[in-house]
């Protein structure tokens, strides 16, 4: 069974799970390396962005692919050891402004992810 | 082009009138939404933020009468940022384009880097203007010091010589008028009282010459003091370098008057006999008048000095300028005590002197002040007792 946006359990999920079962999930999977390079990027994350898979993985987040989010609210926070927190937020998806639930999380393992939620 | 205007580097967000955002790009993303969420807001009205961060700047845009066009153009507006730790003042350039009766462009950009590059720059350039004009300041100080140095200079001189005809010579006349004629005076007033009178005249003598002698002593210190003046104030130019000063113009025979009445006192004094010999048209130098005049204070000074301690019967100076056609040649020649070759390996090499009160900073400092007006100095000598002769070059 797959988990919902704010499960609790959800960080572990991701870290034990392959990449492409990102791709099952109803909300935006961006798991990146500690220097924000992406690694795996979710279907749903490419519907949202517009942004294929192969254009993503290998890029900064912050600062080529959504740089939109490279502020205090967004990327400082990834500057913790360990994160677990959601907030509304604002994405432009190609200049159309669009009201977005964010969840930002980071582990022991090496990786963080940041997910996409449509409100 | 979308994607273009999705990522450049500065704020673009499109609003009808009423505030309501239809578009925007990721830098107002970036920038705005933490200030948006920080308020309270949901990020959808730009016009709520601007009421809460730049109410004047919105009572403006919506309030214009210009129905379509430019509103504001590049403006700069001090924000009061949330910087989630805490606030800070940014800059922002606004520019608000009113695109129809119902769309409003916002260009905007954080420029508060470039802010406060400009205003270290501002302060870089004021203090460096500081500086200018503490030099310049200090260079004209200097220059009337030693102008009024001179006038005090050449007023003891004068005082010298009045209290010098003031002299014992009549009073001296008269005791010997008495002396020869003291009988007929011994007669008149009596031997003791004729006695009296040539003792008194006596005492006269004797007190007048002692008061004379303090006097000239008093006068000798005074020229003396005013001397190491005139050095130290020479010293101090020196130092007021390393500015540049604009080149004007500059008339080299007005250059060596000034540093020759300088000297007035020091030539004066030791006896010395001063001549110019310069045609009356001459071509005028570009460069720093009060740097060319330490040249040749400097230089003069040294002839002056050439005298100390040498008896002579005649002591000169002369000064000679020759324009040519492609330089102008100036030269200062003593027939005071010379130097010999040892000496004139060294002249050059700074901090050495001969003098037993100078610092050697002068030969050196003056070479590289004429180097800098595209000439040269040289000084020679036919050897001890022979005199020596400064000549400075300028390549028109």
């Amino acid at each position: 069974m797959n988990p919902v946006f704010n499960d609790p359990e959800l960080l572990p999920w991701l870290e034990s799970n392959q990449e492409e079962a990102y791709d099952s999930l109803p909300f935006g999977v961006v798991k990146m390396n500690l220097e924000g390079t992406i690694t795996a990027y979710s279907a749903a994350q490419s519907d949202f962005a517009g942004i294929s898979k192969e254009n993503a993985i290998g890029k900064n987040f912050f600062t080529q692919v959504a740089p939109c989010t490279n502020n205090f609210m967004v990327a400082e926070k990834y500057k913790k050891d360990s994160l677990d927190e959601s907030f509304p937020y604002m994405f432009t998806y190609v200049t159309k402004p669009t009201p977005v639930e964010l969840r930002l999380l980071k582990g022991d393992k090496g990786f963080q992810y940041l997910l996409t939620k449509k409100v | 082009m979308l994607s273009i205007i999705y990522q450049i580097p500065m704020g673009l967000i499109e609003t009808d009138r009423e505030g309501n955002i239809q578009q925007m790009n990721a830098r107002s993303v970036q920038l705005l939404m933490p200030q948006f969420f920080s308020h309270g807001l949901t990020g959808t009205n730009f016009h709520q933020l601007l009421q809460l961060l730049a109410p004047d700047l919105l009572e403006k845009i919506t309030h214009t009468a210009i129905a379509s066009g430019i509103v504001i153009n590049q403006q700069r507006q001090e924000l009061l940022f949330d910087e989630g730790e805490g606030t800070s003042i940014r800059h922002f350039i606004f520019t608000v384009n009113r695109l129809d009766a119902n769309s409003l462009m916002y260009i905007f950009d954080d420029i508060t880097e470039l802010y406060f590059k400009e205003k270290q720059l501002s302060q870089s350039l004021q203090d460096k203007a500081v500086e200018q004009s503490k030099f310049e300041i200090a260079s004209g100080v200097l220059h009337d010091i030693g102008n009024a140095v001179v006038g005090f200079g050449a007023y003891i001189t004068k005082i010298k010589r009045i209290t010098g005809q003031h002299e014992t010579g009549t009073l001296e006349k008269l005791k010997d008028f008495f002396e020869k004629n003291q009988p007929a005076l011994a007669g008149s007033l009596g031997e003791k009282k004729a006695s009296a009178v040539l003792d008194l005249l006596n005492g006269l003598i004797i007190s007048q010459y002692d008061y004379q002698k303090e006097i000239n002593q008093a006068i000798t210190d005074q020229l003396k003091i005013i001397s190491h003046v005139q050095e130290i104030l020479t010293i101090q130019r020196q130092y007021v370098v390393g500015q540049q000063t604009e080149r004007l113009p500059v008339n080299i025979r007005s250059v060596i008057n000034d540093s020759v009445a300088m000297l007035f006192g020091s030539i004066d004094k030791n006896q010395i006999g001063f001549q110019l010999d310069a045609p009356a048209v001459l071509p005028k130098i570009k460069g720093d008048r009060t740097r060319l005049m330490q040249v040749f204070l400097n230089l003069l000074k040294n002839a002056v000095d050439a005298f100390k301690g040498v008896e002579q019967p005649s002591k000169e100076i002369l000064v000679t300028i020759v324009p040519e056609e492609t330089t102008l040649t100036v030269r200062v020649q003593d027939n005071g005590s010379g130097f010999d070759e040892a000496t004139a390996a060294n002249l050059f090499t700074r901090g050495y002197t001969t003098k037993t009160e100078g610092t050697g900073l002068g030969l050196d400092n003056c070479r590289k002040i004429i180097e800098a007006h595209n000439g040269n100095l040289t000084v020679t000598s036919g050897g001890t007792g022979q005199g020596a002769v400064s000549t400075v070059i300028f390549y028109l």
